[in-house]
């Protein structure tokens, strides 16, 4: 599905966040990624999103490059992106945060409507939703950045330690979600720096260290 | 094909949503706009009102100034006839009324009547024939006045020709004035949309970057920032309807006073100064916001 071949990310400063990575993701997939902060994680994520561009080597989709298949804006409506540094509408409500994804597409509220109540309540925000999220703490604020990504029903998932600022009760019950949309399909990317969590689903993960590919390992 | 219009549909209601909340979230600044904005169309409309009305007035003036020639009192009709026929062969000449002596004493007994006795009691009548001479085009008046005036039937010839050349001066001063309002509104116009449609987008930078990187196209984006500055426009256009009606009142008695001896004012057609404001408004407002939108790409 995704092959990314001695992807090389060098930015304007000079700093080389990924060297010589070569991973293949299948149809399907629960990825992990592991690794310290600055191992080059975020950046791998956005680059499958295409937030940020390679400076040597490609990422491919299907065996073909992703802007040769798709306008950017398609492609980002295929991959649901939960951010860790959350990307979200501040001064908007939750609703109005969770729903833009269907909004942009165009697709009916009221149809989506249930899907919005079962993604509020999965997440645990059906009481948040009429709030803006300034008034969110952390955990909050990650649950909604989650909430939009899953809303659409993405074929992939980048999911941006999605488990930092949530206690562990949530933790679990969020992790559940997410494991039942793999599931049902939906290929997932997670990068996390909790091992606890890597090892209570340890279907494929790598670890990278200063923008390297160290560890495979896929169960 | 019906869900690509279903689809559609939704689309254009979810983009009508986003316009709506940032109406909501930028009220004071669409106020700003909209004041601006009414100041432009009041100025545009009540200048084109009072410019078209100074200019119909002028031209019925105008209307009015013709040449008159005065016959010699010993002329024969023979004579004089042959000079009318001579007259109206003259190039830029319009139309020729002759007054025979019998009528331009009836005609002075009628405007004058307190000298009807001491036009009575002399011994002939003492006012000559005449012809009034109109002309197509007042600036050949001088050419045609030296032409009659040379005939030797005729004794004068008068030509109101500073008059003219006033209403003229009068005439090509409106429509400088008029253009220079349209651009300056146009300007105005353009400038206080394409700014306030900036504010408003620089204000939203970040909420853009997230659209963009949910996968929201240039359309989802752009549009409710038009139909911002459009709304602007309407709102602006409305009210500048109720103001711009109470001046087209008051201004005929301004154009009175600047006209005098000018006879009735002609009322104008308000609904056709509306609708040209109103397409005025929205292609300046598109033209504005089309501008700023270059910040979002």
């Amino acid at each position: 599905m995704i092959e990314i071949r001695e992807a090389v990310k060098t930015f304007e400063n000079g700093v080389t966040a990924l060297s010589k990575i070569n991973l293949h993701i299948e149809e399907g997939d629960f990825l992990y990624m592991t690794g310290e902060s600055g191992a080059g994680k975020t950046t791998l994520l956005k680059l499958i999103h295409c937030d940020e561009f390679l400076t040597k080597g490609e990422i491919l989709y299907n065996g073909a490059p992703i802007l040769a298949q798709f306008p950017l804006h398609i492609w980002r409506r295929k991959v649901g992106f939960a951010y860790q540094d959350y990307m979200l509408m501040e001064n908007r409500t939750v609703f109005e945060n969770i729903t833009l994804p269907i909004q942009i597409r165009g697709e009916n509220f009221s149809k989506m409507s249930s899907r919005v109540k079962t993604v509020l309540h999965a997440l645990q925000l059906q009481d948040k939703a009429n709030k803006r999220v300034n008034e969110l703490s952390g955990g909050e604020k990650q649950r909604v950045s989650m909430a939009r990504a899953l809303i659409g029903k993405p074929d992939i998932l980048l999911l941006d330690e999605p488990l930092g600022n949530l206690d562990k009760d949530t933790a679990t019950i969020v992790f559940k979600y997410i494991t039942a949309m793999n599931e049902e399909g939906t290929t997932i990317v997670m990068a996390t720096h909790h091992a606890v969590q890597v090892d209570s689903r340890p279907l494929k993960m790598i670890k990278l260290r200063h923008g390297r590919l160290v560890e495979k390992e896929y169960v | 094909m019906g869900g690509w219009w279903r689809k559609n549909m939704y689309r254009f209601i979810h983009i009508l949503r986003q316009f709506f909340l940032i109406l909501k979230e930028s009220k004071k600044a669409i106020s700003i706009s909209i004041i601006f904005l009414l100041i432009g169309l009041i100025t545009l409309g009540s200048s084109y009102i009072v410019g078209r009305k100074l200019f119909r007035t002028s031209l019925t003036l105008k209307d009015t100034i013709s040449i008159t020639v005065f016959f010699k009192l010993d002329n024969t009709e023979e004579e004089t006839d042959k000079c009318l026929d001579v007259i109206r062969e003259i190039d830029g000449i319009k139309k020729v009324t002759y007054v025979q002596k019998e009528q331009a004493k009836e005609d002075f007994e009628r405007l004058f009547p307190q000298y009807k006795d001491v036009i009575a009691a002399l011994p002939e009548n003492p006012l000559p024939s005449t012809a009034k001479v109109e002309i197509d085009d007042l600036s050949m008046g001088k050419k045609i006045v030296d032409i009659i005036a040379t005939f030797p039937v005729v004794d004068m010839v008068i030509f109101s020709e500073d008059l003219a050349k006033k209403i003229d001066k009068l005439i090509n001063l409106i429509w400088f004035l008029f253009i220079a309002i349209l651009l300056v509104v146009a300007l105005e116009f353009i400038f206080t949309v394409q700014s306030i449609t900036s504010l408003t987008i620089d204000l939203r930078k970040m909420d853009i970057k997230v659209m963009k990187l949910v996968g929201a196209d240039n359309v989802f984006i752009e549009i409710p920032f038009i139909l911002l500055s459009l709304f602007s426009a309407l709102v602006a256009w409305l009210i500048s309807i109720f103001v711009l009606q109470k001046i087209n009142g008051w201004s005929s008695g301004v154009v009175q006073n600047l006209l005098p001896f000018s006879g009735n004012v002609s009322d104008v057609n308000t609904v056709q100064i509306y609708g040209v404001l109103l397409v005025f408004s929205i292609t300046m407002s598109l033209i504005g916001s089309v501008i700023s939108l270059r910040r979002v790409k």
